[in-house]
């Protein structure tokens, strides 16, 4: 049992003591983490540091060794209907037979029981959803045609028809263009403003403060977290990288926003 | 014409209704990558049911179905346990399971073989399709005779039921299947019990296994769990109309087998007749071989 | 029992004992090839090629008997067995690769298809005025006991060759299982060495069709090699291993079958196979169930007993039951949660390890990663007492964690 702290119970993540195994080693260990309401928080540390196993072992796609999750101070495994989750891209074969539209409206699997077909309102929500991250055009495309930044967004619009109030999201930038990561930041930063918290596994060091509000360093164990400004500092990064930041990509991190900016381009 | 109803009428009906629904399932096994499932699963159903008719003495139907489901459970748990607990990829751990479980099947056909009971891995591999005849059927009128109908082969209505059955599961579970098949991790996260669908999956194909083996054999199974949905595979990107274009494969190939495994040797002027499960998986592998080299959507699609 | 003890003494004369040798090395040969194939994770592929044969099998038998009234000539149903089942592998290959469906569903066709034919074809020779028909069926479950000395010699002298041909490929076929993309680069034509081996496998598959029948020297292929992967993971060893629980299988299936008159050879061998797998899969120290769930029970304790000792010694309270149960068992934990004396004593030394520990991460990063280290050990087990001095030195008196944030 967690303590009913009133932070716990206004937070739509609530980790404590997370470890979880592989072969008799912890590829997160001990992880305690809660997530602010209505944040934009970056989980970042190097590969292998059990970002995206901490994601899959709070969304119970992994199997957790110790420790427990709330969303809202309930059990996880209760509240899932709060939380959406936008797996890697590359985890899921795109060659599969299926259309723009019938991977997104996946994202209304709990609204729909078996014996309901799959309505004209239910594709005017999916239609919705992609016209927000701008694929509309793209409904009825095969998605084996669609390039990589592509894919990303209906991975997004999948998520954004579940109207979770706490979105997952692992590398979502990974292997897109810029013009498509501008596009998903941009429906990051609305959700953000209608009042919905995200989570995000983030490799881009660089564009952490452009992008995010609060940070969780990971390496295995929780290194540091917080405001961007107060945790993303030299010392964490160096203790989460382990000294594998030169010193001068340390002061470029350390620099205000739009150097960020720049690099993001 | 007295002749088809009598001879010919069931086994057809058996094939295709068995072909349908082995092909309905495949879609599922080619789009997971699992249609190996398919291939273990109808070679344990062997054991099975030696061990059903030691156990029990005789070849009494119910008993030989339970004992192949019974063995297919036992495989399918084998495969897992292997799998999770020895750290065995997949296809060994299939390997090692269903070889070994077969190997015990034959050993002890062999064994009753030499207490002079007849049951033999042949028939249990090609089945016997022909032997399926309806002694009332003497002609079309028998269709509406309650009394002719009554003495239809029990295979008929078993492989109906099953039918019914394995499309009732579709229907059911069908946001569930795609889900799990398409992204098991996202399926996870919305609670749609991937794992469990998985499980669900494989039974039913053992129960169609099963039932298509004790009328048709083993082989024209797996040939029909992997073919039409193969061949359905390379000619649309819509699950919809891969399915529908599965299903007439599973006909085609029913149809066109059991006709040329019984009228083909005697258009060329031989009196014999082949195997009509033979034929049947045989022409399903030509629809599959027709499509591989001129079917639309044969390869990934392109960015 | 006494029969038994005779031909695992090879004296049951010339034949039985010709017949024994053939199958074990036959049994090296498979386990050997089966090895590698289970490296580059395509163990199924034999499923396909041993299916693939009877089509081959039964022209051959066909041809043969039309020439001389009786099918049954080892060499030339062994040549057809051969061609149909290249024929098949290479259908398998077009098939993943030129196509959108992934390798199962082309071993998959390839098999069901390639066999159901061979029955097509054999319900012709059913028909055909052509003796030795019942001779086929020996090919699906395998008979050696009609097997002649010229029959068991050709079969020994095959497996002999793939032996060699294994033994002086070894290492290409290591580097292309081990990372294939590496072994392009170092020059190596990993098609090339992919279809050597693929070769092999289908001379073994081919050979063993006599001796255990055409599904059942798929087993030979795979649970040798599984079996072996339970006790070493070097894969040079793994493949030694194999080949001599390959023999073993083959010894104990071949011998057994001659202790009662109708045994079949061919199930005996693969569930001797199955045995030491058996044995193998529970009780391997390294990767055996039984070591590997108390192994982890193990270190489910450890991590609890860990986190637990942590809380009580940032006084934070603890909530996991098991985590409770753990520290009262070991006399750590009051019944009303209230540290004894002992446990707060080893609450401290897992603080100043877990502290020690983080302060070596920091100083000595990749030195850190190359430990393979979970925090858990005792770091007096990885470090030097030195080293441990040095640490201890650096470690400022009160947490650093605090002192970061």
């Amino acid at each position: 049992m967690m303590g009913d702290s009133e932070a716990i119970v206004q937070s739509p993540l609530a980790i404590r003591g997370l470890t979880v195994s592989y072969a008799h080693r912890p590829v997160v260990h001990s992880v305690d983490f809660v997530t602010p309401p209505g944040s934009m928080t970056a989980i970042v540390g190097p590969n292998g540091a059990g970002k995206s196993t901490l994601l899959k072992a709070v969304l119970g796609i992994t199997r957790r060794l110790t420790g427990e999750v709330r969303v809202f101070g309930q059990p996880v495994e209760a509240m899932s209907r709060h939380v959406a989750y936008v797996p890697q891209r590359s985890s899921v074969d795109w060659d599969f037979p299926a259309t723009v539209i019938d991977v997104v409206t996946m994202g209304l699997f709990r609204d729909l029981r078996w014996w309901q077909p799959t309505r004209h309102r239910h594709r005017q929500r999916a239609l919705e959803s992609l016209s927000r991250v701008g694929m509309e055009a793209f409904a009825d495309r095969q998605i084996g045609q669609l390039s990589g930044g592509q894919q990303q967004r209906v991975f997004l619009a999948r998520a954004l028809i579940q109207q979770a109030a706490l979105t997952i999201l692992d590398e979502p930038f990974a292997g897109v263009d810029a013009a498509t990561e501008k596009a998903i930041v941009e429906v990051l930063k609305q959700l953000k403003r209608e009042g919905r918290t995200l989570l995000c596994v983030h490799h881009d060091l660089a564009t952490v403060r452009d992008y995010f509000d609060h940070v969780l360093l990971l390496n295995v164990r929780r290194i540091a977290d917080g405001p961007v400004e107060e945790a993303f500092t030299a010392a964490n990064l160096q203790a989460t990288y382990g000294g594998r930041l030169s010193p001068m990509q340390l002061v470029r991190l350390m620099e205000p926003v739009a150097q960020g900016e720049s690099r993001g381009e | 014409m007295s002749d088809f109803f009598m001879f010919s009428l069931v086994p057809l009906a058996v094939a295709v209704v068995i072909g349908m629904t082995c092909a309905l399932l495949g879609n599922f096994l080619v789009l997971r990558r699992q249609s190996l499932i398919g291939d273990a699963i109808s070679h344990v159903a062997l054991p099975g049911i030696v061990a059903s008719f030691i156990l029990t003495g005789m070849l009494a139907s119910g008993a030989m179905m339970l004992g192949a489901g019974v063995s297919a459970l036992v495989t399918v748990v084998m495969i897992e346990l292997i799998r999770r607990l020895g750290r065995v990829e997949v296809s060994a751990a299939m390997g090692v399971t269903f070889t070994s479980l077969f190997a015990l099947g034959v050993l002890l056909l062999e064994w009753h073989d030499a207490a002079g009971v007849h049951l033999d891995v042949e028939h249990a591999l090609y089945g016997n399709l022909e032997s399926l005849i309806w002694f009332e059927g003497t002609g079309p009128y028998a269709l509406f005779d309650p009394l002719a109908l009554a003495e239809l082969p029990p295979q008929l209505a078993r492989v109906v039921l099953v039918g019914g059955l394995v499309v009732a599961f579709v229907a059911v579970f069908r946001r569930h299947l795609v889900l799990g098949s398409f992204d098991a991790d996202f399926a996870a996260s919305v609670r749609a019990r991937p794992a469990l669908v998985d499980l669900l999956l494989v039974s039913l194909v053992a129960v169609a296994a099963i039932a298509a083996f004790e009328a048709v054999g083993s082989i024209i199974v797996i040939a029909m769990f992997i073919c039409p949905a193969a061949a359905a595979r390379l000619m649309t990107d819509r699950l919809g109309a891969q399915i529908a274009w599965s299903q007439g494969f599973a006909v085609v190939a029913s149809v066109l087998g059991y006709v040329l495994a019984g009228y083909g040797p005697g258009w060329l002027g031989f009196d014999a007749s082949l195997s009509a499960a033979g034929m049947i998986a045989t022409v399903a592998g030509l629809l599959l071989l027709a499509t591989c080299l001129w079917g639309r959507r044969r390869h990934p699609a392109e960015a | 029992m006494e029969t038994w003890w005779l031909a695992l003494t090879f004296r049951l004369g010339y034949n039985t004992s010709l017949v024994t040798l053939g199958t074990m090395l036959l049994g090296a040969g498979a386990g050997m090839i089966g090895s590698f194939i289970l490296l580059r994770k395509r163990s199924l592929v034999s499923d396909a090629i041993s299916h693939a044969t009877l089509p081959g099998l039964a022209l051959a038998f066909i041809v043969v008997g039309l020439i001389q009234g009786d099918g049954r000539w080892l060499p030339a149903l062994l040549v057809g067995a051969a061609g149909s089942a290249a024929f098949g592998l290479w259908a398998v290959q077009r098939i993943s690769e030129r196509t959108r469906l992934g390798e199962d569903a082309a071993i998959g066709a390839v098999l069901s298809t390639f066999f159901a034919f061979g029955v097509v074809l054999i319900t012709v020779i059913q028909a055909m005025p052509v003796s030795g028909q019942a001779g086929l069926t020996g090919y699906l479950v395998g008979a050696t006991a009609g097997m002649v000395a010229a029959e068991a010699q050709l079969i020994a002298l095959c497996a002999l060759g793939v032996l060699l041909a294994v033994l002086v490929w070894r290492r290409s076929f290591l580097m292309v299982c081990f990372d294939a993309e590496f072994a392009r680069t170092q020059g190596l034509h990993t098609g090339r060495v992919d279809l050597a081996m693929l070769a092999l496998l289908m001379v073994v598959v081919v050979i063993g069709l006599k001796v255990t029948g055409l599904i059942l020297i798929v087993a030979l292929t795979i649970i040798p090699p599984v079996t072996a992967r339970f006790w070493t993971d070097r894969p040079l060893h793994m493949v030694i291993l194999a080949a001599l629980l390959g023999i073993l299988a083959g010894y104990l299936g071949v011998t057994l079958s001659s202790v009662t008159e109708g045994l079949p050879t061919g199930p005996l061998i693969v569930l001797s196979a199955f045995g030491l797998f058996f044995v193998s899969f529970l009780f391997s120290p390294r990767r055996g169930v039984l070591a590997s769930l108390l192994a982890h029970q193990r270190f489910r304790r450890r991590v609890h007993l860990r986190q637990g000792l942590l809380a009580v010694a940032r006084d934070e309270p603890i909530f996991d039951n098991l985590t409770l149960r753990i520290l009262q068992r070991r006399g750590y934990l009051r019944r009303d949660g209230v540290p004894t004396a002992p446990g707060r004593a080893a609450a401290r030394d897992a603080e100043h390890e877990e502290r020690l520990w983080a302060l070596y991460r920091e100083c000595q990063p990749e030195d850190a990663l190359q430990q393979e280290h979970s925090g858990l050990t005792p770091i007096a087990s990885v470090l030097s007492p030195d080293a441990i001095m040095t640490l201890e030195a650096q470690l400022p008196p009160n947490g650093k964690q605090e002192a970061r944030r």
